[in-house]
């Protein structure tokens, strides 16, 4: 019993901690009270040395004495529906939690002095305590609905951190493309959801799955609903992913700071797609054609992913690029049943890609030392595709590749501009029939308000700490 | 019995009357200022210990707060009171009203301004209050007079015509239904026809269920700005006053109509007038999504935003499940409270740099940082972000609807994912990004006073998200009641039943 309370202490510490920081820093920041970067510093490392510390505590309690299931009572609760606050931890969560504390330490240290004196330095930080929430969030879940809470959390600080030089076009309208390709994507995730509780009464892990320990859980919903169910969790796990169709955003992702880089691209944000698919693992085992096109979709990835990455000039790219390719090969494995191998190779993915993306910016003054090491003779690697095709065919692959196989266009062409005319023709419409129903004519009704504007300042800035006049 | 028997009710209407209409003849435009928050501050407290005391009453019977009551017909009975639908409109509305007296900026809030918002609040809690259909009817048609006089005082001809040809629709369907609902009520010997308490045990025949119905259902798209007159909420906060804006779109007359008159009164033709209400709500819902996503102005993309959402509270309220009116209701209060936060954010915007049109703002964070970071954090407790009351209303709406139309949940998914792609563009074109053609000069960022009422505004939206059981629950009642009043019909009426004098 109180080896129970212990546990449930710990689960609830690694959540809580940094949601409470994001709450500090955030509340401050909204009541423009932020710390100074000491602080702000020694907050964010204080919470993830001790989530990790309360992380590794857990896992090593699962492996002694089993999954916990947590239930902290219902949200909110109406006639019919109750939102139920239910976390799980067992060997997938537990192993997902020791890697997300560590990956978040890491890469929290590694800001501290790479972000120095940086315009935006409380901003990283608000939103590095976000995402892991968000992150958090997903891992512990244990009930669809709240998964997508964190979901939607770490969707959103992915953006953020992506336009996060704001003074920069760039930046901006590569967050803008990560957004909507997360905002449809997630779209998918919230009706399989809402589909779950239809058909398995439940979106409780515990309840829509008979047993609970991963990854012998058994779905119950039949093979019809199982596969409608299983397709549009795919369709969800695929904007995160960075798979095929919606892998366009992966590479501009990297205009963000490199820690938010190799936090999100390389260790954590993407894998949360595999993490989900392992989560729902069950739903996939009773839908047959659903883990065929999960196969076909990552396979297809690390295709595209591989060969694209072949022609990057960029080192960050050339990451992105082979991250999806890799994350494309564990879609495959979930696919075909393999999740162990899945989350070892999860695993290990996400600690080599986090390194690498760290020390990218030092890539060239690696690759001068490295050069310089082998006598000033640069050791030829990575030709195996080259035996294998012609070289007329490689030649072709590659100029297709380094359009990225022309995929943004055709989403562009396809998806994004039919919309934008359709919404053209909605406003166009709206505007001709209101001024027909008022008895004017557009351009009277299209005539701007005229604008008064204060003249006074509103508020007079305060000088920066430290100043004397 | 703890009766709460001072008229609290009838003075929420008088006196902010009263000084509405002295407020042009006040001295100075800063003493009216001080006056309207000073009263706008009380008439909050007042509400909100009003809807404690009510909702106390639902668990401790011997406690009751006392209606407006009129002899009618020989017997008294109610004209204004509470329940459990409208006792938490009263500290919104009042909250909404006392957040636009702080926060509007100051070049949109002389005296003519604060009376003609004063006045729009008495017309929005005398709505939520109403138990009489005529005093609902009357209420409905005063509530736009504000706006329409400030429109005409402006020489805004297009928003004086857009108001009066609009409301116009939605006054003569509700003058109809009132009339239609009279006649049924005279025909089948109801001693008092336009009383609520009278007609909800009354049953309504079908030769006068059917007219009557048709003739909500006008009101409710006229006023609810639902397909095909969803062009009047663009309009209305384009070129008309923030507050009242914001304080018309809170009091969301259409939706009140078919939680107290529609669902209640009318069970037998409900249904499909209700599958009527549900699929102009969604197609007012994608509408409102589409028309956000091609705005390049802030009011008019704030206006999209608002159609958008006032079609899915419809479509929630269309449900007659407890899920999807519970979640109707609680969308109902989280889009108030965001929108008005956007748009009060919007004015802000438009006092110091003179526009509202993205193509000339863009880049204007790195001299207002603190307007974009009140534009962002207001805009994301508007789409759905988990954490926010909106997010609690999307689940339970989404619930509601997929046990009633499964097809249109789906469908509903793509209002609200526009929303949010159309509130992303909005956000990157005119905050972040490279400064364009409007400079904004450093010390012109948000004062104080506004970043206060802004920031309470989003701390009450996340509050009532993080911990939404209180205000679901609440909510929840409402739902109950409705429903438990349309399957009842004819043996019990809405709410508690009056006490005997």
């Amino acid at each position: 019993m109180q080896l129970d309370g212990i546990r449930e202490f710990l689960a609830l510490g690694v959540l809580g901690l940094p949601a409470a920081t994001f709450f500090l820093l955030g509340g401050l920041a909204l009541f423009h009270r932020s710390p100074d970067e000491k602080t702000t510093t020694r907050l964010t490392a204080l919470t993830f040395i001790t989530n990790f510390v309360f992380a590794v505590t857990s896992l090593f309690l699962v492996f002694t004495n089993g999954p916990l299931e947590l239930n902290l009572g219902s949200l909110f609760q109406v006639t019919g529906y109750n939102f139920e606050i239910e976390f799980l931890v067992d060997r997938l969560s537990g192993t997902m939690m020791v890697l997300t504390t560590t990956v978040l330490g890491l890469v929290a240290f590694f800001a501290s002095t790479y972000m120095h004196r940086e315009p935006g330095f409380e901003r990283f930080f608000i939103l590095l305590s976000m995402f892991a929430t968000g992150m958090l969030l997903i891992v512990m879940a244990g009930s669809i609905d709240l998964l997508f809470g964190g979901w939607e959390l770490v969707g959103l600080t992915s953006v953020l951190l992506i336009g996060f030089y704001q003074d920069r076009d760039a930046p901006v309208k590569r967050a803008f493309a990560a957004l909507v390709t997360y905002r449809v994507c997630d779209a998918g995730l919230l009706l399989g959801a809402m589909l779950l509780h239809h058909y398995a009464h439940s979106a409780t892990l515990g309840l829509a799955f008979t047993n609970t320990t991963w990854p012998i859980g058994v779905g119950h919903m039949g093979q019809g609903a199982a596969t409608l169910v299983a397709l549009l969790f795919l369709v969800g796990s695929l904007g995160k992913g960075a798979q095929l169709p919606a892998s366009g955003w992966l590479p501009r992702a990297m205009e963000g700071p490199t820690p938010s880089s190799a936090l999100f691209y390389g260790a954590l944000s993407v894998h949360a797609a595999v993490y989900l698919l392992l989560r729902v693992a069950p739903i996939f085992a009773e839908a047959p054609v659903a883990r065929i096109a999960l196969v076909i979709v990552g396979l297809s990835t690390a295709v595209y992913g591989t060969l694209t990455g072949r022609v990057q000039s960029d080192v960050k790219n050339t990451l992105a690029y082979a991250t999806m390719s890799q994350v494309g090969i564990m879609f495959a494995e979930i696919g075909l049943g393999l999740h162990t191998l899945a989350v070892v190779h999860m695993v290990g993915h996400a600690c080599v890609r986090t390194l690498q993306l760290l020390r990218a910016p030092s890539a060239l003054r690696e690759a001068n030392a490295m050069y310089a090491a082998f006598g000033g003779i640069q050791p030829k690697t990575g030709a195996h595709l080259e035996a294998m095709f012609p070289e007329g065919l490689r030649r072709s692959i590659y100029r297709h590749a380094l359009d990225g196989f022309h995929l943004d266009a055709l989403v562009q062409r396809v998806i994004a501009n039919p919309v934008v005319w359709l919404a053209g023709r909605v406003d166009a419409f709206g505007r001709w029939f209101h001024a027909t129903m008022i008895g004017l004519d557009t351009a009277t009704t299209q005539k701007p308000v005229e604008e008064k504007v204060e003249q006074e300042p509103q508020s007079i800035p305060r000088p920066a700490l430290g100043t004397r006049s | 019995m703890t009766r709460l028997e001072f008229p609290f009710l009838l003075l929420m209407l008088v006196v902010p009357f009263i000084f509405g209409l002295q407020m042009p003849r006040m001295t100075s435009d800063r003493l009216a200022r001080r006056y309207s928050i000073a009263l706008a501050a009380g008439m909050f407290l007042v509400a909100s210990a009003l809807a404690v005391f009510y909702f106390a009453s639902l668990k401790h019977p011997q406690v009751w707060v006392d209606p407006i009551l009129i002899t009618y017909a020989g017997k008294l009975r109610p004209i204004l009171g509470i329940d459990a639908l409208s006792a938490p409109l009263l500290p919104l509305s009042t909250f909404i009203t006392l957040v636009v007296l702080l926060a509007c900026p100051r070049i949109d809030l002389d005296r003519h301004h604060i009376g003609s918002i004063l006045v729009t609040e008495v017309t929005v809690l005398g709505l939520a209050m109403a138990q009489d259909l005529v005093v609902l009817t009357l209420f409905w048609i005063g509530m736009c007079v504000p706006a329409w006089l400030d429109a005409r005082r402006r020489g805004d001809i297009v928003l004086a015509r857009t108001i009066s040809r609009y409301q116009g629709l939605g006054a003569i369907g509700l003058v109809g239904a009132t009339v239609v609902l009279g006649l049924s009520g005279m025909h089948d010997h109801v001693a008092a026809p336009l009383a609520m308490s009278d007609l909800v045990i009354h049953e309504v025949t079908s030769e006068y269920a059917a007219p009557a119905a048709i003739c909500l259902v006008l009101a409710v798209v006229a006023r609810g700005s639902l397909f095909p007159l969803q062009t009047f909420l663009p309009v209305l906060f384009e070129r008309g006053h923030s507050g009242l804006a914001a304080l018309l779109f809170v009091s969301r007359p259409a939706s009140y109509l078919v939680a107290r008159v529609l669902l209640p009164l009318l069970p037998d033709v409900g249904p499909t007038a209700l599958s009527l209400v549900a699929g102009l709500g969604l197609v007012t819902a994608i509408w409102g999504g589409l028309l956000a996503l091609a705005q390049r102005d802030l009011r008019r993309f704030v206006g999209a935003l608002a159609t958008s959402q006032s079609g899915l509270t419809l479509i929630g309220l269309a449900t007659t499940n407890a899920e999807g009116l519970a979640g109707g209701f609680i969308y109902w209060v989280a889009s108030s409270l965001s929108l008005s936060g956007l748009v009060l954010v919007v004015a802000m915007v438009r006092a110091r740099t003179g526009t509202t049109d993205i193509r000339k703002l863009g880049g204007i964070a790195h001299t207002m940082p603190r307007a974009s970071l009140m534009f962002l954090a207001v805009g994301l407790t508007a789409i759905g972000l988990p954490g926010t009351l909106s997010f609690v209303g999307e689940d339970l709406l989404v619930h509601g609807v997929l046990d009633s139309y499964p097809w249109v949940a789906a469908a509903q998914l793509v209002a609200t994912l526009l929303n949010g792609i159309a509130f992303f563009r909005i956000y990157t074109e005119a905050f972040v990004g490279k400064a364009r053609a409007i400079k904004v000069p450093t010390g012109r960022d948000l004062a104080p006073r506004e970043r206060w009422a802004i920031a309470g505004l989003v701390v009450a939206s996340m509050g009532f998200g993080l911990m939404p059981r209180g205000i679901v629950h609440a909510r929840d009642l409402a739902a109950e009641e409705t429903l438990s009043t349309e399957s009842q019909h004819g043996h019990q009426g809405p709410g508690k039943p009056a006490p005997s004098h």
